[in-house]
């Protein structure tokens, strides 16, 4: 893949993707070219591999509730209240490369899960556009509508 | 007849193109205010999943953060007749309020205050070739003791706590202001500008004491500290900052099961925990320390020099910026911050409603389509199958957005064109509310709160409007012995300085609403952990229930909608809905419609668009355009009058500036600092 998904092909790019990004992950790719000279290792979507290369989903605090099956599904349920997994609420997080779970956001402040929101996926390319399952088990599009959870692996 | 061009077109990131005609005496006469970028916002959202508009419509602006969520999200509840839980008001409250106290302090230092406070005048040091050591310290030394007095006089208590008064705190004090001056020193020195590049320095019309530039760029360097910790508001109730979420409905930050500790792995929670809570009753005090201790003390320092001066000591009068910059006293506001609820409209601390050149308050109904409309005589977009083609005014509940640039007048880019203003010439299209132009923002807040003042006031609201005016009778009329309404030279708080007295005295009224919200939020935990109330009113932070008196007013609507499955959201028809968040910047409206379960048509007036609109239909000139009308400028080439009344609005548009001779031929080119916008 080129730079800016592909728009931009005539100098070499590193993709920092977020939206925004993560202020330490845009001063860490930095510092890094310029300690290192060269570019940290990128991976298939040029995202350096140091800040991009898990999900979200691997360091995510609700990640045993996933694995035991404990699901939030209403903003306002128990579950909620718990910090269940919130796949069904639409969280992208197990598709979903960048350091928000493990840098975490404004000086290590917190992520969206922690405060009882799903990923959107906004590191990923084509975010908004997402294909995902709505309510009727369609193939849709949305932030609240969710990943197959059989398709995610542990 | 000169023209001068304003313009950052084709360079970075400008957006806001003003070109302004002067007469010989270099007075502006004419002055044409132009967007160069189209948002394009309405298009995307077509066809997509109501729920998401918060979050693709929040990405609008990453430093207008929270309001463009918080408005898609009313107006998806207004369309469903959501009720949102009452500790979830609190909470938006509280998000909406840190995005003011933020956004104010960053706009008065890091964006407007280099237009009054000139950074090379900040330091003192040795002119000589080669410098000598000596002679420089004891320059500094100087100035550090004079700024030492102003700093103990203006800001003891903010500098008090890090620098006591003692012996030793003084000492360190007075090295501080001479460690600030070194810093500078090496910016200039290495020709590294850096943050302060691109000033018109040296300018007459800056008059600061050298004591006021040091001490003011001593709070622009905190205030960059500060604004990276105040934030950490958003961070705690919606996961980030920028672009924190928000759900239709409520807030997804349900209070945490496992309340008295940290989320964790094993137990699980949610950061609306104690820990968290006693973070933002710290991060509330340091808002609230810097804007008394600091925000405050330089507002007064500011206007104290930079308003209207009799003439003395040899010196000419001088014509304050309390007399110019107005745009005529027609302020609108949505309003903002319910306290008991959005629908209780006589309750909110920002009211609703309209002024017309006096202190009256006018209703105002969003959803009246007599009274909004947008007009695009002006605007490269088309209006299709309307009865006045381009000259009709539109509601925005039957707005369009379609792009025509070449159509309708746009000229093509490139070096020293000039805008073709008897067409189209603005991405922006031209609201008006009974056919007249409106100011929106800080200025129209509080002039909206003294209107709403009581002298005896009884609820919270009523109090906070009280504060408000005897702020504006305190500061603006008690310490800068200014008026409120025009007096007989002209002096009002209608100006570019009353425009930036406003919103410090909101910023200060807001900060302290803060405190009382998190204290009610606080009591209502409290409450619902108490073993008498059951535990759902803990979990009441998002409902998705359709409120009975929106049934009411709207039959169509039913209780038996399913938040997960907006397909159950057709209900007998099409739905429609207003959101409105009165935004650190002014009046901000989402008007959608719904329709098979997903947005059949989307339109948004953001508070810019009202006031750095262009002309209308009948020739009136928008906010930014009158404002501009007889400002007279020192030097043409250095148009620095022009960013000082432009700026005191805060456009939320990148703008750079460029001035052209009548010839077309470019005299300058100018990046200004909201480039970041």
């Amino acid at each position: 893949m080129d730079g800016f998904g592909g728009i931009y092909k005539t100098k070499p790019v590193i993709n920092v993707s977020g939206c925004p990004p993560i202020a330490e992950v845009i001063a860490g790719t930095l510092v890094y070219w310029i300690l290192n000279g060269k570019a940290p290792s990128l991976d298939s979507n040029l995202r350096p591999k140091m800040f991009y290369g898990e999900t979200v989903h691997e360091e995510c605090y609700r990640k045993e509730f996933f694995e035991e099956g404990q699901f939030v599904n209403s903003f306002d349920d128990a579950g909620a209240r718990a910090g269940h997994c919130l796949l069904m609420m639409g969280c992208k997080g197990p598709t979903t490369h960048n350091a928000c779970t493990t840098l975490k956001w404004n000086q290590g402040t917190g992520y969206p899960m922690e405060a009882g929101h799903g990923c959107l996926g906004c590191s990923e390319p084509d975010f908004w556009d997402k294909k995902s399952i709505n309510a009727q088990g369609q193939q849709g599009v949305g932030f609240y509508n969710h990943l197959d959870p059989a398709t995610i692996s542990d | 007849m000169t023209t001068i061009v304003i313009d950052p077109v084709t360079r970075i990131e400008g957006h806001l193109r003003i070109e302004a005609k002067i007469d010989a005496s270099n007075k502006i006469t004419e002055a044409y205010s132009s967007s160069t970028m189209a948002r394009g916002i309405e298009v995307i959202m077509k066809g997509r999943d109501p729920r998401d508009a918060a979050h693709i419509s929040q990405r609008i602006c990453g430093v207008c953060t929270v309001v463009h969520g918080l408005t898609s999200v009313r107006a998806v509840e207004d369309a469903l007749g959501v009720k949102v839980p009452e500790n979830a008001e609190l909470i938006r409250n509280l998000m909406i309020g840190a995005q003011y106290v933020h956004d104010h302090v960053m706009h008065f230092y890091h964006l407007h205050a280099l237009d009054w406070v000139d950074v090379t005048k900040a330091l003192a040091s040795d002119t000589s070739v080669p410098k000598n050591p000596a002679k420089d310290l004891a320059a500094k030394t100087a100035l550090a003791a004079a700024t030492f007095t102003l700093a103990r006089k203006n800001n003891s208590e903010y500098y008090k706590a890090k620098y006591p008064l003692t012996s030793a705190g003084d000492a360190a004090l007075k090295q501080h202001f001479i460690d600030v001056q070194k810093k500078l020193q090496d910016l200039f020195d290495r020709g590294q500008l850096g943050l302060f590049a691109n000033g018109y320095w040296g300018h007459k019309e800056y008059m600061l004491p050298a004591e006021g530039n040091l001490l003011a760029v001593d709070h622009y360097l905190d205030a960059l500290g500060w604004a990276r910790e105040v934030v950490k508001l958003h961070t705690i109730f919606g996961g980030k900052d920028p672009h924190p979420n928000l759900v239709v409905g409520g807030v997804p930050c349900a209070v945490s099961s496992n309340y008295n500790q940290q989320v964790s792995e094993d137990a699980g929670g949610t950061s609306l925990n104690k820990v968290n809570m006693a973070k933002v009753t710290a991060l509330i005090s340091t808002m609230k320390n810097f804007v008394d201790q600091v925000y405050v003390p330089d507002t007064i320092l500011v206007a104290g020099v930079y308003k209207s001066q009799p003439a003395a000591n040899g010196k000419p009068a001088y014509k304050g910026w309390e007399k110019r910059g107005g745009t005529g006293g027609n302020f609108l506001c949505y309003g903002e911050f319910p306290e008991t609820g959005i629908r209780n409209k006589n309750d909110f601390l920002i009211p609703q409603g309209v002024l017309e050149g006096n202190l009256t308050i006018q209703p105002l109904d969003m959803k009246n389509k007599l009274e909004i409309n947008e007009y695009v005589a002006h605007s490269w977009y088309d209006y299709l199958n309307t009865a006045k083609g381009n000259n009709e005014g539109l509601h925005p509940s039957e707005g369009q957005t379609h792009l025509d640039y070449a159509g309708r007048g746009g000229p093509a880019p490139g070096a020293g064109y000039t805008l073709n203003t008897s067409a189209g010439y603005s991405w922006i299209k031209s609201p008006r509310w009974y056919n007249q132009p409106m100011e929106v923002g800080p200025l129209a807040h509080v002039v909206m709160m003294y209107a709403k003042a009581k002298t005896n006031p009884v609820t919270d609201v009523e109090k906070a409007h009280k504060l408000a005016k005897d702020l504006v009778d305190t500061v603006w009329v008690g310490k800068l012995g200014l008026s409120i309404l025009p007096d007989k030279d002209g002096a009002s708080i209608d100006s570019t300085l009353g425009r930036i007295a406003a919103r410090t005295i909101e910023t200060k009224v807001i900060a302290d609403a803060m405190s009382r919200w998190h204290t009610r939020l606080l009591a209502n935990i409290a409450t619902g952990m108490s073993s008498t109330v059951p535990a759902v009113k803990l979990a009441k932070l998002a409902t998705f229930v359709t409120d009975v008196d929106a049934i009411k007013q709207n039959p169509a609507l039913t209780q038996n909608f399913k938040w997960k499955d907006p397909l159950t959201w057709n209900f007998s028809g099409p739905l429609t809905g207003v959101g409105f968040t009165e935004a650190p910047r002014g009046a901000l409206g989402h008007w959608l419609s719904i329709e098979s379960g997903v947005i059949k048509n989307y339109q948004c007036i953001v508070a810019s668009q009202w006031n750095a609109g262009p002309r209308d239909a009948a020739g009136t000139p928008g906010p930014y355009e009158k404002a501009l009308e007889g400002h007279t400028l020192a030097d043409p080439t250095k148009p620095l009058e022009i960013l000082r009344t432009i700026h005191s609005f805060d456009p939320c548009i990148g703008c750079a500036v460029h001035v052209t001779d009548p010839n077309g031929e470019e005299l300058i080119t100018v990046n200004i600092s909201t480039t970041l916008r």
